[in-house]
């Protein structure tokens, strides 16, 4: 009965890597969650560095094969990447030689865009993530945040169920960074899709999303969720916000990640 | 965005303007009679004797369409081979790793004297040469170029639904253009030499001939002449290569 609720349900993922010289190392051990309909539109991942955020979802995206376990979307196991989980990496994924309309479009040259999902008008995504005025401008040289609002637009054309944020703010400034999150909690209440994610920062964590799973490294698992229920704090000194993040620090300290963990704005 | 042509800022480029200024103030004003090199004067009027006795254009056209066409065919034949080269996998990946190596152990220059002893006086041997030449080098440079690629591309695009054939075309190729652009330039200084020194070994047409004549009749000016003439159109090579970087790719790999 739970399971007809949920978009997404990660079930019992484990990954096991296998060096040239016959050597395993598992990465991921028996990591399940779910992401009920009811969920907050953003739901984040705190793990540390090298803890497998990156090898998660690619297993949920698709790419990667899972040793065990199964990703299953709205009831159907995700086998094959078909446009309906989109993941935006940790770096900058557009393409330097096109400029912001031509990214978004090549899209459009892809049978999972021509069969059904490419619904949105690209004149509208370019405005809702803010980038009228700049259709011609190439990424190269840009900063990150305008390269994140290409990927992000690129990403929306497919009308995805499920969009994976892999640390893709690490690299911004602080200033870029608040803009980003006050784009990406505006357009999540514009769209229908979900937001999964991966951070290595507890702030942007509190920020963004109303679920937080903590994650471990070596081998990665879900440990604790946590659920922000004080909607857009965006004061990081209110007593709200500290609550939070002194809540992920102590599950952190209790699981001895905490030396990776970056608590920084 | 584009990038200035940046060849006169080489310091290459600055040493053999100076050669030559220094050259033309030396052998033409200060020293006139000597037994080193002729007087500047003396090369210019040998420029006619360059197209009646050593049929000048012939021999360029046969140099240059030996050196270009073949090249860009090669180009066009990988190109059309492409996926195959990414693939990164089966009989092609463990013959280009080979070619490689191989490479790496046999000078060029030996390679370009079997081939002469072994096809002597055979016309077509030099297009063939140069082919195979340029279509190994394209397969390497296509092949160590894709191994750079952005994995986070890959990453992006299949989770759109991207097929390889769909990356191959319009993420990997345009991904590695900076990199073979910036092998090119030293490709073609390379082929330039080969051929040259094919045409000088082979003895029948070409720049190579030409020099290897000028040697035996002692004629000193039309070598100088050469001389000059060969880096020039070299250097226009290089400057068409870099037009053509300069044009179409203007950003830089991250």
């Amino acid at each position: 009965m739970i399971n007809q609720e949920n978009i997404l349900e990660i079930s019992n993922i484990t990954k096991i890597f296998s060096d040239e010289h016959g050597t395993k190392r598992k990465v991921l051990e028996g990591i399940s969650f779910t992401v009920p309909v009811s969920s907050p539109k953003i739901t984040s991942i705190i793990a540390p560095f090298g803890a497998g955020k990156s090898t998660l979802f690619k297993i949920i995206a698709g790419i990667e094969t899972a040793t065990k376990g199964e990703v299953i979307l709205k009831k159907e196991k995700y086998l094959q990447p078909n446009g309906k989980i989109v993941l935006i990496p940790e770096r900058s994924s557009t393409l330097p030689w096109l400029n912001v309309r031509k990214n978004i479009e090549l899209l459009y040259r892809l049978e999972t865009c021509r069969k059904n999902n490419g619904s949105h008008d690209i004149n509208e995504l370019i405005a809702l993530v803010g980038l009228s005025g700049y259709e011609n401008h190439y990424p190269y040289n840009s900063s990150f945040g305008f390269r994140f609002r290409i990927s992000l637009a690129r990403a929306l054309l497919l009308n995805p169920i499920v969009l994976l944020l892999d640390d893709c703010f690490r690299k911004m400034d602080v200033a870029t960074r608040e803009e980003i999150y006050n784009l990406l909690e505006f357009v999540s209440k514009k769209v229908d899709t979900h937001f999964l994610l991966a951070t290595t920062n507890i702030i942007e964590a509190i920020r963004l999303s109303g679920r937080i799973l903590l994650m471990s490294k070596a081998p990665g698992r879900i440990y604790k969720e946590i659920y922000v229920t004080d909607e857009h704090i965006t004061d990081y000194n209110d007593s709200r916000f500290n609550k939070y993040r002194q809540s992920i620090e102590k599950a952190f300290s209790e699981e001895k990640q905490l030396g990776s963990i970056n608590f920084s704005i | 965005m584009i990038r200035r042509m940046d060849i006169f800022r080489k310091p290459l480029v600055y040493i053999l303007l100076s050669v030559f200024i220094l050259w033309i103030l030396l052998f033409e004003f200060v020293l006139p009679q000597n037994n080193i090199l002729p007087r500047p004067g003396i090369v210019l009027i040998s420029i006619p004797a360059l197209f009646e006795d050593y049929h000048f254009v012939t021999n360029f056209i046969i140099t240059i369409s030996s050196i270009y066409f073949p090249g860009i065919l090669a180009f066009l034949f990988i190109y059309s081979i492409r996926k195959y080269i990414f693939k990164d996998s089966g009989f092609l990946k463990y013959f280009i790793q080979f070619v490689s190596q191989i490479a790496g152990f046999i000078p060029s220059l030996l390679a370009v004297i079997l081939v002469v002893y072994w096809f002597r006086n055979s016309f077509l041997i030099e297009y063939c040469f140069s082919f195979l030449i340029s279509v190994l080098w394209w397969m390497i440079a296509l092949y160590s170029a894709g191994k750079t690629r952005n994995e986070d591309y890959f990453a992006a695009f299949k989770s759109l639904g991207a097929n390889m054939s769909f990356l191959d075309k319009y993420i990997l190729w345009h991904e590695i253009k900076p990199v073979i652009f910036r092998k090119l330039f030293r490709f073609h200084l390379n082929l330039w030499l080969l051929i040259l020194i094919f045409e000088f070994f082979e003895n029948m047409y070409g720049f190579g001939t030409i020099l290897k004549r000028t040697v035996e009749y002692n004629d000193l000016s039309a070598l100088v002449l050469m001389s000059i003439i060969i880096p020039f159109i070299i250097f226009l090579g290089y400057s068409l290569i870099k037009y053509l970087e300069n044009k179409y790719i203007f950003w830089e790999v991250e």
